[in-house]
C-alpha cells in the first residue's frame, strides 16, 4: 500500500476540490480585510459570488454529490449577491453606519458554510457527515446573530445556538449507537444489515438511527424539530435567512439520503425494520406537511411566512423519502431546486423592500402591481411556483411529491393512501397564503407617499433570471 | 483483577456518575453544578480505565475536568452567575416533559437491557468482552458475507484492530486519526475556522459612534 493511499483510505483530495477553493477564497477575503486598511468592502460580496458562481458550473455534474454542490453554490451566490445589495444595513447594523469595519467576515461565513455543505454531500461515513454538518452550523449560529445592534438577530442567534446545541447532542448520540451497534462509522449496507438481523443489537441500531434521523431532522426543519425556523428566520439578516431556507436545507437533505441509502439498499431484506422506519418517516412528513402550511395561514410577517412555508415545502419532500426508493435522488434534488429558485427570489425581493419600505410585513408589498409592473410579475412567478401553479417549476416539484406516494402503491413498504388527503389540504392551505402577497401586490392602492421601489439592476437581472427558470422548467420537461 | 472487585468497581464508578450527573441537573447554584459535572466526568473516566481504554480515560480527565471545565468555572466566576431561578412554566409542559424523557429513557434502557450481560449479575464489562465476536459486524466476516447489495463507493470498514505486542492504544489512536480519518480532521478544522470567525466577528466590542 503507498503511503497517499495509506493517508486518506476512503476520500481522496480531488473529491474536496469545491470545499477547498471556497475555503480559499474565505481564507482570502479575512486576510485582505485584515491586511489592507483601504479595502472596498464592496468587492468582498461580489468576489465570493463570482468565485461560487464558478465552482458551480465547474462542478456541475450528473452524480447527487454534484448536483448538490453546484445547486448549494449558486445558491450561495445569489445570498452574496443579495448581501451585497444590502450592504448599507450590514454597515448600519454591525458599525452603526459611519465605517465599513467587520462587514467582510458577513461575505466570508457562507464561503465557509457552502464549503461544509460541498464536503456534506461527498461524505460517506458520520464522522464525515458530522464534520461537515458543523462547518455549516457553526458558521450558520454566527451569520443569524451577526447584526449584534438588531435585537431580532441577537435573538435568532442565540435561540439557534441553544437548539441546534441540542440537535447536533442527539445526532452524535446517535452516531455513538450507530457505531456501537455496526462497529463502523460507514453506512456499508453489510454492517447495517448485520446488526438489523443482530438479536442484540437491533434495537440499539434502530435506537441510533432514530436518533441521527432526529438531528437531520432539525436541519431540514421538520416536525418536531422546527420550531426555531420561524423565530429565526424572521430575525436574522434577509440574506441569512435565504442562505437557510435554501443552502442549509440543502445540507439537510443531502445528510438524510446519505443516512437512509443503506436502508434503501435493504428493504427487500430486512422488511420490518423497513417498514417501521418508512411509517415514522410518514408520521414525521404528515406532521410537517400540517404544522408548515397550516401555520403559515395567520402569519402577517413575511419572513416568517416564507419560514413556515418553508417548513410545509420540507414536508412534501419527505413524502418523496417515505416511498424509500434507489430513484429518489432525482425527484428531491428537482423539488429543491424548483423551492430553491423561487423562495431564493422571494427573499431577494424582501430584502430590496425591507431597505426601501423599512418594513418586513407582508403589506410592504402593497401597490407593485402598479408601482412597479415588471417586478412584480416576477415576484408573481416566484410565489405561484411556490404555490403550485401549473406552468411553474414549482407544480411540476408537487406534482413528483404526489405521483411518488401513488406509485409506491402495491410495494411492501406501503404505507397507505392517507397521506394523501393530508396534502391535498396542504397543497390548498398553500394557495391561500401565497396568494395573500399577491393580494397586497395587485389588490391595494399604493399609499399616497409611496414612489416606486428602485430595484437594483443585481437584483433585477436575478430575478429575471429566476423567473426564465421557472417557467422554462416548467413548461418544458427538461427536468420532471 | 479478580473480576469480582471489577464488577463492584465499575458498579460504584457507575452509581457515581449518574448521581453527579443528577446533580448537575437538580442543584441550583451554578457552581455546584460545575463542581457535579467534575465528579461526573472522572467517575465516567474511571469507568472508562476499567474497560481498559486507558487513554480515552486519560484524555477524558486532561480535556474535560482540566481544560473545559477551568473554562467553565471562569465563565461563571466572570459573569457573576446567579442562583438559578426556578422557571415558571405551566403543568403541561411539566408533564410533556415529563412524557418526552420517559419514552427517551424507555427506549435507552429497553436498547440497553438487550445486550448480553444486562441481567444475570455478572459485570457487564466481561459478558460484553465475551461476546465481542458477535456484536462488532464490521470486524465479524461471517455475517457481513450475507449481504446482496455490496455498493463500491462505500469507503469500506476500519480495518480491524489487532493490537500488536509493545504497541499502546495511542498510538494506534493516532494512527487511525492520522491515516483514516485524516480528511474528515481536515474538513473539522474548517468548522473550528467557521466557529473562531464567527465568535471574533460577533464578540467584537461595539464602537460608540
Amino acid at each position: 500500500m503507498s503511503t497517499t493511499n495509506l493517508i486518506s483510505s476512503s476520500y481522496s483530495w480531488g473529491q474536496f476540490t469545491p470545499t477547498l477553493v471556497l475555503v480559499g477564497l474565505a481564507l482570502l477575503i479575512l486576510i485582505a480585510d485584515a491586511f489592507l486598511p483601504r479595502l472596498n468592502k464592496q468587492t468582498c460580496p461580489i468576489l465570493g459570488a463570482v468565485v461560487s458562481a464558478g465552482v458551480a458550473c465547474f462542478t456541475a455534474g450528473s452524480s447527487a454529490s454534484a448536483l448538490f454542490t453546484s445547486l448549494a453554490c449558486a445558491a450561495t451566490a445569489v445570498c452574496l449577491l443579495m448581501a451585497y445589495d444590502y450592504r448599507s444595513l450590514v454597515y448600519a447594523s454591525v458599525a452603526g453606519g459611519k465605517h465599513e469595519d467587520g462587514a467582510a467576515e458577513f461575505s466570508a461565513l457562507p464561503l465557509l458554510a457552502c464549503a461544509g455543505v460541498c464536503a456534506l454531500v461527498r461524505s460517506r461515513d458520520l464522522i464525515m457527515l458530522f464534520a461537515s454538518l458543523e462547518t455549516v452550523t457553526l458558521a450558520s449560529y454566527a451569520m443569524s446573530g451577526y447584526f449584534r445592534r438588531n435585537q431580532g438577530s441577537v435573538e435568532a442567534g442565540v435561540k439557534y445556538l441553544i437548539l441546534g446545541a441540542v440537535s447536533t447532542g442527539l445526532l452524535v448520540m446517535g452516531a455513538a449507537w450507530f457505531f456501537g451497534a455496526t462497529g463502523s462509522f460507514t453506512g456499508d449496507p453489510r454492517f447495517v444489515l448485520a446488526a438489523l438481523s443482530n438479536p442484540y443489537l437491533s434495537v440499539g441500531m434502530l435506537l441510533g438511527v432514530a436518533l441521527l434521523l432526529a438531528g437531520i431532522f432539525f436541519k431540514v426543519g421538520a416536525v418536531p424539530m422546527h420550531t426555531w425556523i420561524p423565530d429565526v428566520y424572521q430575525g436574522a439578516p434577509t440574506p441569512v435567512s435565504a442562505f437557510l431556507a435554501v443552502v442549509s436545507k440543502l445540507a439537510g437533505f443531502g445528510a438524510l439520503l446519505i443516512i437512509l441509502l443503506p436502508f434503501i439498499m435493504l428493504q427487500t431484506t430486512v422488511r420490518d425494520m423497513v417498514h417501521s422506519l418508512v411509517l415514522m418517516l410518514a408520521i414525521v412528513a404528515a406532521a410537517t406537511l400540517l404544522l408548515g402550511n397550516l401555520g403559515a395561514i395567520p402569519q402577517q410577517n413575511a419572513k416568517r411566512l416564507l419560514g413556515y412555508s418553508s417548513i410545509g415545502q420540507a414536508g412534501f419532500i419527505l413524502v418523496f423519502f417515505v416511498s424509500l426508493r434507489s430513484t429518489i435522488i432525482g425527484p428531491v434534488f428537482n423539488y429543491l431546486l424548483a423551492y430553491g429558485i423561487a423562495t431564493l427570489m422571494a427573499f431577494y425581493a424582501l430584502a430590496i423592500l425591507r431597505m426601501q419600505r423599512g418594513s418586513e410585513e407582508l403589506s410592504v408589498f402593497r401597490g407593485l402591481g402598479r408601482t412597479n409592473p415588471r417586478t412584480a410579475f416576477m415576484i408573481t412567478v416566484s410565489f405561484a411556483s411556490l404555490a403550485g401553479v401549473p406552468l411553474t417549476a414549482g407544480f411540476l416539484a408537487k406534482l413528483a411529491s404526489f405521483q411518488s406516494l401513488i406509485g409506491s402503491m402495491g410495494r411492501p413498504q406501503f404505507i397507505g393512501l392517507w397521506l394523501l388527503p393530508i396534502m391535498i389540504v396542504c397543497a390548498a392551505a398553500g394557495f391561500y397564503y401565497y396568494f395573500k402577497a399577491l393580494r397586497f401586490m395587485y389588490w391595494e392602492k399604493p399609499q399616497a407617499n409611496d414612489v416606486p421601489v428602485v430595484f437594483p439592476p443585481v437584483c433585477t437581472c436575478v430575478l429575471a433570471l429566476g423567473t426564465l427558470l421557472l417557467i422554462v422548467l416548467g413548461v418544458t420537461p427538461l427536468l420532471f | 483483577m479478580n473480576p469480582a472487585i471489577q464488577a463492584i468497581l465499575f458498579y460504584v464508578f457507575a452509581l457515581g456518575a449518574l448521581l453527579s450527573a443528577l446533580g448537575v441537573v437538580i442543584l441550583r447554584n451554578p457552581v455546584s453544578c460545575a463542581l457535579s459535572l467534575a465528579a461526573c466526568l472522572a467517575f465516567t473516566a474511571a469507568v472508562f480505565f476499567g474497560a481498559g481504554a486507558t487513554f480515552l480515560g486519560i484524555a477524558q480527565l486532561i480535556i474535560y475536568a482540566g481544560a473545559i471545565l477551568v473554562l467553565i468555572l471562569f465563565i461563571v466566576m466572570m459573569l457573576n452567575v446567579k442562583d438559578e431561578q426556578p422557571a415558571a412554566g405551566s403543568w403541561l409542559y411539566c408533564v410533556l416533559g415529563v412524557v418526552i424523557a420517559g419514552v427517551l429513557a424507555g427506549t435507552l434502557s429497553s436498547a440497553a437491557l438487550r445486550l448480553p450481560g444486562a441481567t444475570g449479575g455478572r459485570c457487564p464489562l466481561h459478558v460484553l468482552a465475551e461476546h465481542a465476536d458477535e456484536l462488532c459486524p464490521a470486524s465479524n466476516g461471517a455475517a457481513a458475507g450475507q449481504a446482496q447489495t455490496t455498493p463500491a463507493e462505500y469507503g469500506g470498514a476500519l480495518p480491524p484492530i489487532s493490537m500488536r505486542e509493545g504497541e499502546s492504544d495511542v498510538s494506534l489512536l493516532g494512527k487511525t486519526l492520522f491515516t483514516h480519518y485524516n480528511l474528515s480532521i481536515v474538513i473539522l478544522s474548517f468548522a473550528l475556522l467557521a466557529g473562531a470567525v464567527g465568535a471574533v466577528s460577533i464578540g467584537r466590542s461595539l464602537r460608540r459612534d
